[in-house]
């Protein structure tokens, strides 16, 4: 009797296991959704704030699994190629960098695909400034309810 | 040359943790020129970059930029691609020695130099080293002799539209030891024709834009592994210290919310102490999303699960979650609530 209880219990602790796993994430999910609304919230409407409002909303309610960073900085990489072949005669690879580069800031920053340059460059100083933000409430946050006081403000790189 | 190989040492260490993770966005440019050494080389003053390319090309040079780079030349290959370059290593490992020992031995180097390119002199009043964000992490370099290798035009941010026209004459009078005005170093011995001196050319714009692309990253990605880390962190929560906490963080963002009519006293705070930060967390996001979707319909969110009714807490504490933490086992247990 007890090695059937025993197996039977070592299945439903890997069963458990998944189970949580799948429920972290999806929790993680969730937060990470409450903390770009939260974000949303405190951009003073701004058009990315406005976006990430709307896209957050698209996105809990159709895909629970999308993960909206990944799938934006991965595609430029087509056209970083196509625009380089294109460029290379007239040798103006420059320019050609530079609007690569305007483009992959344009998909990081939400609800700049319209803007003009000037526009996206003060967006993403603003835009930036939020997530600084965020992540300095998110750290706190999680520091606080570890509980264990975990270092919330980890040494952060030199810029 | 003292200096030289503590320079070249610098170097290396800055490119090694650069190319690292920058490899792999380099395999477009890579044919544009190759190796990781040059563009440390170009954040160092003119004078430091100078002293490192002349000796350094007429010594070993495939010692030292080989080392990180993708170049499949042997010789040492100058890359225009600004992918190689983090600025931000290139800079921690620069950013303190640039001034002090490179100046005195400066001065010879410049006088080497002059010799095999006459118009080194008035060049060199014209760079500077920039800080991290403005304009030119690259700037002209003393032309090398044919044993050099590396090849870049640089030009700053400002002029960008005009150097097409101004560098293509100096590019295409680029014979392998001619003098144009601007001094330059070459990618690879005899490419010095036009198109290939264009196309290492590098911008201050793109650097700066890289810079930029690469925070927001960085700064999407904390966000993401925060979300991640407080998800986990969620079922052990003791809120014994979190009174203070809500009134200041989560009261603060909540409380934006308020404009949308949402009366916070009406939440149902006192499930927190009953079913754990989880129940926070939910409440938050629910909160959120029906302020931003429905703002109307909030209330019968709060209805919907089961919360008890508005009226039950109407008349607790003035605060601005209308609800005393102390007192909310009593009031917690009466409603239905779900786990």
């Amino acid at each position: 009797m007890d090695h059937h209880v025993a197996v039977f219990e070592v299945n439903g602790q890997e069963g458990m296991m998944e189970k949580q796993q799948q429920l972290v994430r999806e929790r993680g999910r969730r937060i990470k959704a409450a903390a770009e609304l939260g974000l949303a919230r405190s951009s003073r409407g701004r058009q990315w704030g406005r976006a990430l409002g709307r896209r957050a909303l698209v996105v809990d309610r159709k895909d629970p699994s999308a993960y909206p960073y990944e799938f934006e900085v991965t595609s430029p990489a087509g056209k970083h190629q196509v625009a380089q072949e294109e460029a290379s005669s007239p040798e103006e690879e420059d320019e050609v960098v530079v609007e690569e580069k305007v483009a992959l800031l344009r998909q990081l920053v939400p609800g700049s695909e319209d803007m003009a340059v000037e526009g996206l460059l003060e967006e993403t100083a603003d835009y930036i400034a939020a997530l600084k933000a965020q992540v300095g409430v998110m750290r706190a946050l999680a520091c606080l309810l570890s509980g264990s006081g975990l270092d919330a403000l980890p040494e952060e790189k030199p810029q | 040359m003292p200096e030289l190989p503590a320079a070249g040492a610098e170097i290396q260490a800055a490119l090694i943790p650069a190319a690292g993770p920058a490899a792999s966005s380099t395999a477009s440019a890579a044919g544009r020129g190759g190796g990781g050494s040059f563009t440390a080389l170009l954040g160092l003053p003119t004078s430091q970059a100078m002293e490192l390319l002349l000796p350094r090309a007429a010594a070993a040079a495939g010692a030292a930029p080989p080392a990180p780079a993708p170049a499949p030349a042997p010789a040492p290959t100058f890359p225009s691609d600004p992918h190689l370059v983090d600025p931000a290593a290139r800079f921690s490992a620069f950013a303190s020695p640039s001034p002090s020992s490179p100046a005195p031995p400066a001065g010879k180097r410049k006088a080497d130099t002059a010799d095999r390119a006459t118009k080194v002199g008035h060049r060199t009043p014209r760079l500077h080293f920039h800080s991290l964000l403005s304009e030119p992490y690259y700037h002209s370099s003393p032309e090398l002799t044919s044993d050099c290798s590396g090849g870049l035009l640089t030009q700053g941010k400002s002029a960008k539209k005009g150097k097409t026209a101004e560098e293509k004459p100096t590019a295409g009078g680029d014979g392998e030891d001619d003098k144009p005005a601007y001094v330059h170093v070459r990618a690879r011995r005899g490419q010095a024709t036009d198109s290939h001196s264009l196309a290492e050319r590098v911008s201050g714009t793109a650097l700066v834009l890289d810079e930029i692309i690469n925070h927001v990253q960085s700064l999407q990605r904390q966000v993401e592994y925060l979300s991640m880390r407080l998800a986990a962190v969620n079922p052990r929560v003791d809120f014994g210290g979190l009174d203070s906490f809500l009134t200041t963080e989560c009261g603060r963002i909540a409380g934006l919310n308020c404009k949308n009519g949402i009366d916070l006293e009406q939440v149902t705070w006192p499930e927190m102490s009953v079913h754990g930060a989880r129940h926070l967390m939910q409440l938050q996001q629910q909160f959120w999303h029906s302020d931003l979707a429905h703002p109307h319909q909030a209330a019968s969110q709060w209805e919907k699960r089961g919360d008890g009714h508005p009226p039950v807490f109407s008349s607790s504490s003035p605060s601005l979650f209308g609800y005393d933490l102390t007192s909310s086992g009593k009031i917690a247990r009466n409603p239905t609530t779900p786990s």
